[in-house]
């Protein structure tokens, strides 16, 4: 009931504002009048009694002032007041203005688009079911670490269930399938798997089921798992596919299953097949990659102890095979590579952009209140309170970390865009187009928060300093003069930070890792060049 | 303008002025006259602290307000109860005669 009494009356007194102040004037002016019609009744004469009551109720305007400081809503008057002073003082300096904003925006935007790429690729974890417990198998001969594999030494794996709880092969999808049939033939992307790939990759079941341990046999019979993507566009999401037959290469494939739109292994693919090893076969040829999910307990460095500890045991089992060093490490680590280190050197070099941006900021605040000390010292001549100016220097610098931060979210999303147009390939785990990377919230908030902290800290310094100063002397001083030594000083200060974030930007091993080492094939410049133009 | 004046505790200023329109409307003026006539010329309420004081109280819904014309014809404006004025009214005497009691109580305690 209070509450909604004081909300109306915020409203009525910000809306109809002329009409309550001319209803005031008449009440206050009544009341001192009807004081002085008793004077004159008393024989006063009528000047004299107008003054006397003027006097007596302490003057018109102050009771005035005293009821509007206790309305509802003269916060936020007074806030609104502030703002558009704010804005109008920042639109009168835009050289000022603009610098800060750009400052402010250059570091949140870098670093936004920065953390939002680290975090999708370095730190979120891994969406299969075991992620922390599954492994990738390499092979060691005297130098080179050998992440393909064959078939004994992936049947030898399977057969350490001690270690593993589950051991699956995939390969590349290679040149790809010819997709034949009623419409136009099309070329797609398939991967022979194992049984256990789509259980291990936690992959979900749209439609029918996945492979089975017959189908994966030696002549288990020609079967293909569809991905959700081809399933929609090549089938039209037809609900009775499972069972029928498609052709692949001119030969019929039989349907068993189709895998849910979400799914993305470490390697994409339109359609699976299985592998259907021979169980007997010696061959030496390595094809294949290997993962597994190690038993609960094992850690990493102890599966490499016993893998070694059985190698003799394989060497007995295959002797014309040559001496494999079986060796896993996290899955992770093998997916990112070398992207971790010249990712995380980026986020260093942003992490030192953004000081630098709050060092400008703070530099250009401080010049400026230097500047405007002579307008405080009026404003103090003139009965403004210490409060309400440092107030309004608050509300100045939270106007303009805003702005930054606002620009800053822009940038960041430009940033973060540019950034997986320039390497596509070269980082791993960003999805199809970088559709895995999100703008990071986390991120972006953080930043804005320590912008609108340099802002506000920045920002009160001079406003306590300049409100604590003695008016008079400051007004004395010609207002050109007002503050000239520490102004210069601190406009020098101001200068290097600027010369040091250009070099960083221009920094040429910079521009170079952005382009995340692409000179290893051809395929990934062109890519690059087609995102860059594109 | 009295040292009485400073001692006007915080919150007896509306009690005083809710009293005051308990009999009926009154400008301004009469509210200030009113308290000082009830009060035997204890409290002077001046035109400073008394219009913050009924503006705020009718913000809060414990008085409407309306303009009508003084005893000697000046257009003025007049407050009156509202229905929540006068269950605070109530309210806060009962509050005052509790805290009057406890402190004649106090302070007679040897």
């Amino acid at each position: 009931m209070k509450l909604w009494s004081r909300l109306t009356s915020t409203f009525r007194n910000l809306l109809r504002k002329p009409g309550i102040e001319k209803q005031l004037d008449d009440e206050v002016r009544a009341y001192v009048d009807m004081i002085a019609d008793e004077r004159i009744a008393a024989g006063i004469s009528p000047s004299e009694a107008q003054r006397t009551a003027q006097a007596e109720s302490g003057g018109v305007e102050q009771v005035k002032q005293a009821v509007r400081d206790h309305r509802a809503g003269t916060g936020l008057e007074l806030f609104w007041q502030d703002v558009r002073f704010g804005v109008r003082q920042l639109r009168q300096n835009p050289g000022f203005t603009l610098s800060a904003i750009a400052a402010l925006a250059l570091g949140i935007g870098a670093n936004t688009s920065i953390f939002s790429v680290v975090n999708a690729v370095l730190l979120k974890p891994l969406s299969y079911p075991d992620a922390e417990r599954m492994v990738k198998f390499v092979v060691l001969s005297t130098e080179i670490a050998n992440d393909l594999h064959n078939i004994p030494e992936f049947h030898f794996l399977e057969r350490q269930t001690n270690l593993l709880k589950k051991v699956v092969a995939f390969d590349n999808a290679g040149p790809g399938f010819n997709l034949t049939g009623d419409s136009r033939p099309e070329q797609v992307n398939g991967i022979h798997v194992t049984e256990g790939y789509f259980r291990v990759y936690g992959a979900p079941v749209a439609l029918g089921r996945t492979f089975t341990s017959q189908e994966d046999s030696l002549h288990g019979g020609q079967v293909v798992v569809l991905s959700y993507g081809l399933w929609q566009r090549r089938f039209g999401g037809d609900p009775t596919i499972v069972g029928k037959s498609i052709s692949l290469g001119n030969e019929p494939y039989t349907v068993v299953g189709v895998i849910g739109k979400d799914f993305r292994g470490d390697v994409q693919a339109d359609l699976w097949l299985p592998f259907q090893f021979d169980p007997a076969s010696t061959d030496g040829n390595v094809f294949f990659y290997v993962t597994g999910v190690l038993e609960p307990g094992v850690t990493v460095a102890q599966a490499n102890v016993a893998l070694e500890a059985a190698s003799p045991q394989y060497l007995r089992e295959y002797p014309k095979l040559w001496n494999p060093h079986f060796r896993v490490g996290p899955l992770r680590d093998s997916i990112i590579g070398d992207a971790r280190n010249s990712l995380l050197m980026m986020l260093g070099a942003v992490a030192l952009v953004l000081l630098i941006s709050c060092a400008n900021v703070a530099n250009l605040l401080l010049v400026r209140a230097t500047v405007r000390k002579h307008e405080f010292a009026i404003r103090s001549a003139l009965g403004a309170g210490r409060v309400r100016i440092v107030r309004q220097l608050l509300t100045e610098s939270v106007l303009l970390s805003l702005a930054g931060g606002l620009l800053g979210m822009a940038l960041g999303f430009a940033g973060m865009r540019a950034l997986l147009a320039v390497s596509p390939a070269g980082l791993p785990r960003i999805g199809e187009d970088g559709s895995a990377i999100g703008m990071d919230w986390r991120v972006l908030g953080s930043t804005l928060a320590v912008s609108l902290l340099t802002g506000i800290l920045f920002g009160l310094l001079p406003a306590f300093s300049a409100s604590r100063a003695d008016v008079i002397s400051t007004l004395k001083e010609s207002s050109l003069r007002s503050g000239t030594g520490f102004r210069q000083g601190a406009a020098g200060f101001a200068c290097p930070e600027w010369t040091l974030r250009l070099r960083a930007f221009g920094c040429p091993s910079m521009s170079k890792m952005a382009q995340g080492g692409s000179t290893s094939s051809g395929v990934r410049s062109r890519r690059a060049a087609a995102g860059a133009s594109g | 303008m009295s040292s009485k004046q400073a001692n006007l505790l915080q919150g007896t200023l509306d009690l005083l002025v809710l009293k005051a329109l308990g009999t009926g409307e009154l400008h301004g003026l009469g509210i200030s006259r009113r308290i000082e006539q009830m009060t035997r010329g204890t409290f002077l309420v001046k035109p400073g602290s008394l219009f913050p004081a009924v503006h705020r109280m009718e913000e809060a819904g414990w008085l409407s307000s309306f303009w009508g014309e003084s005893e000697n014809n000046r257009r003025a404006k007049f407050y009156r109860l509202t229905r929540a004025g006068k269950r605070q009214l109530e309210v806060e005497t009962e509050q005052w005669a509790t805290v009057a009691l406890a402190m004649t109580n106090a302070l007679k305690a040897t």
